[in-house]
């Protein structure tokens, strides 16, 4: 009852204070107006992950079992776990069939954020940082950034060779002695060690 | 203060003679590449860096005090003490990276004790060091565990509180700061040393939770270091028992347990430890350096500040100490997991 | 009266030429601290004790003070701006904070979070003056049964960061709790999902999942190879808080303060625990609840005040009791104690007029870092005007060197780029992120107070009924509760209230 009235309160001045705001949607993530989306690319994701979470609740519960329920003094350490991945196989069964229902009813896709995703910019992202975080060890942060930050730059973002460079080497050896040498915070050296001794 | 004074300016300019040798340094090294070049006899090598390995987060009290140490061991050695923290899963990390690096004298590390000791010893943890991982080069802290109870308790010495504990076994409650920590061997040694029987809470959180949860009366026994009790400078906190072979310099009011007749030894050790199979005059060379740094009266006072009690050990000393704890250890173990579950 | 003439005597010697030159630089070399990546106030302030080493204690106290409240602010920067936050307090900032950058109001943001830090530092401060002792022994009270108590309160309020579907969102909170039971489990010490990696012993490190999951997946799903689909040089519009933004956050504020101030005075609940716990509240309580997360001024306002209180308000235990609340201010103690004071209550004895000095310092400090930071806003948002392929370069080099300076290791970024991806599929799910991130911090406190306390019992759940205890956890049930009773008419929660 309390709460139907606050309800109506913030309505009754929220239109007033915040003109601005386009479109205040009641979520929390970056839920802009709904449109038309790929629904079809929405609907196998959505069952993929449907699945992943359910497939990995059932692997937990089990794993659970074996880290043991209980102990002398109450819950043990699989306790919690095995209760949350029951929870969580509830919750995908539920979200199933509330999937299930939009569809029936022709609104799937609905929810969808806006903004097309730019498949081939997400899969270089990710690759390339796999690549620098995986050759960071190796190569040394100053290296390995440096080549990460010219490719974004010049070949990716089609920066002049020189605003490329100039911004790579302060990212990579500037950032690198801003950490060492004002702050002794360590970032990675080369594992070469002709390449260590010249400080890279 | 003259002479650390002159000893800053010589080892500025070693320095800065060394960063200008630098480059043919580099070039030489390069040269001869190779993991390990032939660089024993003039080791340390002016120009390079040695890397002081904390397996612990910036802030804590073996950070702290090898932040201390690093740049005095640089005005002994003259070459650039570097301190890298590597932290997580309770110093597993940092000392599986330490045992790991190259044993050239130019990784060290500094470790604590039971940590490093109890890490190899239980299979769960899946450690891939040991204590043969590591040549122990000095051991700079002893921080014996103590007994507390509130000003107000009614045990007012240690013989009350065992005799209660003897005739009320886990009636009352301890605290510790986890499983396998300084704090659960102290009781259990107590435990075993006493007869008498603890229930023991453990505070995975660290000392200032278990410190908060004794304070506040939600548990009857404070069990932590000597500097614990002396970093707080609480009033309501009465020591009855010191878990070391003398009264401590900061609680001397503070009974010890071999003065009231149980004999138990234990507390948190901290030192510095370089991988195994270090060049033996590289060892003997490292061994002096940290020797003179550790005992050098500004970093003794620097460390009792921090409440951190200086107790040296040379390298053969403190490969016993070592030794002697794991044997003890090793013993307490199997009982303690089996009480836990 | 007293205690009046102690403060004016600790202005008085706080109040030098010298001092507040210290402030100055602590506080300009915190934000830039705190806006580097990775380096946090914990870190950040452990880092530059040595430089004080040498001074009085006074002066050292008061820098490291400013120091401290300079990198808290500066992580903030990067969340509002960047939508990365530079440290683990300023998390839940980035949801709302980046969503008025994108409306071009990232001056009102960092504006607003100038203001809240240092209303919520200054009451706290006052705070610490006037009650710190009965305070002090107050937060005691919260034994392991009451923190548990508070922490289901806490996790309840997940519910009220639902959006669209609950399921989701309960969804989602489950899955950060599921994470934040990675590791070393705190009643047997068994490893758990660890997968046999060292890595994981310690637990999926908190910061490497936000900054993946808000940072990295904004720069997949709003960005491409040429250019944002959305530009953010609206982030120049409007420098500073109009008086009807401050009208809008003074409850948000107020809010915070209090729930700052409170949590601050209980062990083991840090500065980001306190900020996601505002944020639950603001979602709860905020009369523009609906608007959250769509770029609202209290969802910046609430926890960035609360995050500052909390901060002021720790010193009350540390100053009292000689209990470091917080990550933060056991660096702050160690401070102290290489400046040969023990901050505990023999600090009020032994040496009051150091101690007097650094309380007024607190003022100082925080007043300082309001005079130096509102000037300084157009400076940061001139950030924003970077062309963009730029800037996303920038952002990445962010995200990679903070998550490796977490515990400097390559393995966290990994895990960041891995809740990237996370981040993108939620989004594109329309699951929310917020009770993921709300339950990956609460999850592990709540099960640690849970054994603490079942081990002080030796067992007996009726610990649980401890009046404080229970009264939390039945405020929790009724939160959780309520949304669920609604369940039959959830086209009610889907009206857009101002439509």
């Amino acid at each position: 009852m309390r709460r139907l009235q606050a309800d109506g309160f913030s309505m009754a001045k929220g239109t007033r204070v915040l003109p601005d705001s386009p479109h205040p949607a009641t979520d929390i993530v970056d839920a802009p107006p709904s449109r038309p989306a790929d629904s079809a690319g929405y609907r196998r994701l959505e069952l993929g992950v449907q699945a992943f979470f359910f497939i990995v609740a059932i692997v937990t519960a089990l794993n659970s079992l074996d880290l043991g329920l209980m102990v002398a003094f109450g819950p043990g350490p699989g306790f919690f776990p095995f209760y949350l991945s029951i929870a969580m196989g509830l919750l995908v069964l539920a979200w199933i069939v509330q999937s299930r229902r939009a569809i029936r009813s022709g609104a799937a896709g609905d929810t969808a954020i806006d903004e097309a995703i730019d498949y081939p910019h997400v899969v270089t992202v990710i690759v390339s940082l796999i690549v620098l975080a995986a050759l960071m060890g190796v190569l040394g942060y100053q290296i390995a950034m440096f080549l990460f930050l010219y490719f974004h730059l010049a070949i990716r973002a089609k920066r002049t060779w020189y605003t490329s460079l100039i911004i790579a080497l302060a990212g990579s050896v500037g950032v690198f002695h801003v950490f060492t040498d004002l702050l002794s915070v360590t970032l990675p050296l080369s594992m070469f060690g002709f390449l260590n001794t010249i400080g890279l | 203060m003259k002479s650390t004074k002159i000893a800053a300016l010589l080892s500025a300019g070693i320095l800065l003679a060394g960063l200008t040798a630098c480059s043919n340094t580099a070039d030489a090294a390069g040269g001869a590449s190779g993991p390990a070049a032939k660089s024993e006899s003039n080791w340390p090598q002016k120009g390079k860096t040695i890397d002081l390995i904390v397996a612990y987060a910036p802030g804590g009290s073996v950070d702290t005090a090898a932040r201390v140490v690093a740049p005095a061991l640089e005005k002994e050695l003259g070459v650039n003490v570097q301190v890298t923290n590597k932290p997580g899963a309770g110093g597993q990390i940092g000392y599986t990276a330490l045992a790991n690096s190259k044993p050239d004298g130019y990784t060290i590390g500094a470790v604590s004790a039971p940590s490093v000791v109890v890490t190899p010893l239980d299979p769960s943890r899946g450690a891939t060091f040991t204590r043969e991982s590591f040549l122990p080069l000095a051991r700079q802290v002893f921080d014996p565990q103590v007994i507390a109870v509130k000003k107000d308790s009614k045990f007012e010495d240690l013989g009350a509180l065992i005799d209660y504990a003897k005739a009320h076994p886990g009636e009352l409650s301890a605290t510790t700061t986890g499983i396998q920590t300084g704090e659960h061997f102290a009781m259990t040694s107590v435990e075993e040393a006493t007869g008498a029987k603890f229930n023991l809470v453990a505070f995975s959180e660290g000392a200032a939770s278990a410190m908060a949860a004794f304070l506040g009366d939600h548990v009857d026994i404070y069990v932590g270091n000597v500097s614990d009790i002396v970093d707080s400078g609480s009033n309501d906190i009465r020591v009855i028992g010191v878990m070391g072979a003398e009264r401590s310099p900061s609680l001397p009011d503070a009974h010890t347990f071999k003065e009231e007749g149980y004999d138990v030894d234990e507390g948190t050790a901290r030192g510095y430890v370089a991988p195994a199979g270090l060049p033996e005059d590289v060892a003997t060379k490292l061994e002096d350096a940290l020797g003179k740094v550790i005992q050098d009266p500004a970093v003794v006072d620097q460390l009792n500040k921090l409440g951190l009690p200086t107790a040296y050990l040379n390298s053969a000393d403190y490969i016993d100490y070592w030794t002697k704890q794991e044997t003890q250890y090793k013993k307490l173990l199997p009982q303690m997991m089996a009480d836990a579950k | 009266m007293d205690v009046l003439n102690d403060l004016l005597g600790g202005f008085a010697s706080a109040l030098t030429l010298q001092n507040l030159l210290f402030a100055l630089i602590g506080c300009i070399i915190g934000t830039l601290v705190g806006v580097l990546p990775g380096v946090g106030p914990v870190a950040g302030t452990a880092i530059l004790i040595p430089l004080t080493l040498g001074m009085d204690p006074t002066s050292a106290i008061i820098m490291l003070g400013a120091i401290f409240y300079g990198s808290q602010y500066g992580g903030t920067i990067t969340s509002v701006l960047l939508n990365t936050p530079g440290e683990a307090a300023s998390a839940v900032t980035v949801i709302d904070g980046y969503q008025m950058t994108k409306k071009g109001r990232a001056g009102v943001a960092l504006g607003i979070a100038a203001i809240g830090s240092f209303v919520g530092g200054t009451v706290a401060t006052a705070g610490l003056v006037v009650a710190a002792k009965p305070l002090g022994s107050l937060g005691l009270k919260v034994g392991p049964p009451e923190f548990f108590g508070l922490m289901i309160l806490g996790i309840s309020l997940l519910v009220a960061l639902a959006g669209k579907s609950m399921v989701k969102a309960l969804l989602s909170g489950v899955i950060g709790l599921l994470i934040a039971l990675v590791g070393i489990d705190p009643t047997i010490g068994a490893p758990r999902f660890t997968f046999g990696s060292p890595n994981l012993l310690d637990g999926v490190s908190f910061v490497a999942v936000i900054v993946g999951i808000f940072g990295l997946s904004e720069i997949l799903v709003s960005a491409t190879a040429q250019g944002s689909t959305k530009s953010l040089t609206g982030g120049l519009r409007g420098m500073l808080p109009n008086r009807q933004d401050l009208r809008r956050a003074a409850p948000a504020i107020g809010r915070g303060t209090v729930i700052g101030f409170s949590t601050g005075l209980v062990p083991g609940l840090t500065g980001t625990v306190t900020s996601l716990l505002s944020y639950g509240a603001e979602s709860k309580f905020s009369r523009f609840r609906k608007q959250l997360g769509t770029g609202a001024i209290e969802g910046v306002a609430g926890p960035e005040t609360a995050n500052n209180a909390h901060a002021n308000s720790a010193l009350i235990p540390l100053f009292t009791l000689g209990i470091p609340a917080s990550p933060t201010i056991a660096v702050l103690m160690g401070a102290f104690l290489q400046q040969g004071l023990t901050p505990g209550p023999s600090l009020f004895t032994q040496h009051s007029e150091v101690a007097w000095a650094i309380i007024a310092s607190l003022f100082i400090g925080n007043l300082i870092c309001l005079i130096l930071n509102v000037p300084l806003i157009g400076v940061w948002t001139s950030i924003l005007k970077i062309p963009h392929g730029i800037l996303l370069a920038i952002i990445m080099i962010f995200l990679v060197v903070g998550s490796y300076t977490i515990n400097y290791n390559v393995f966290d970024v990994f895990v960041m780029i891995l809740f990237g991806i996370v981040g993108l599929v939620f989004r594109r799910l329309d699951i929310p992120l917020a009770p993921l991130v709300l339950t990956l911090v609460l999850g592990p406190l709540m099960e640690r107070s849970l054994r603490e306390s079942l081990e002080i019992s030796q067992g007996d759940f009726s610990i649980f009924t401890r009046p404080f205890a229970l009264t939390f956890i039945v405020i929790g049930a009724f939160v959780l509760l309520t949304p669920l009773l609604k369940i039959r008419k959830p086209a009610a929660l889907n009206v857009d209230p101002e439509a």
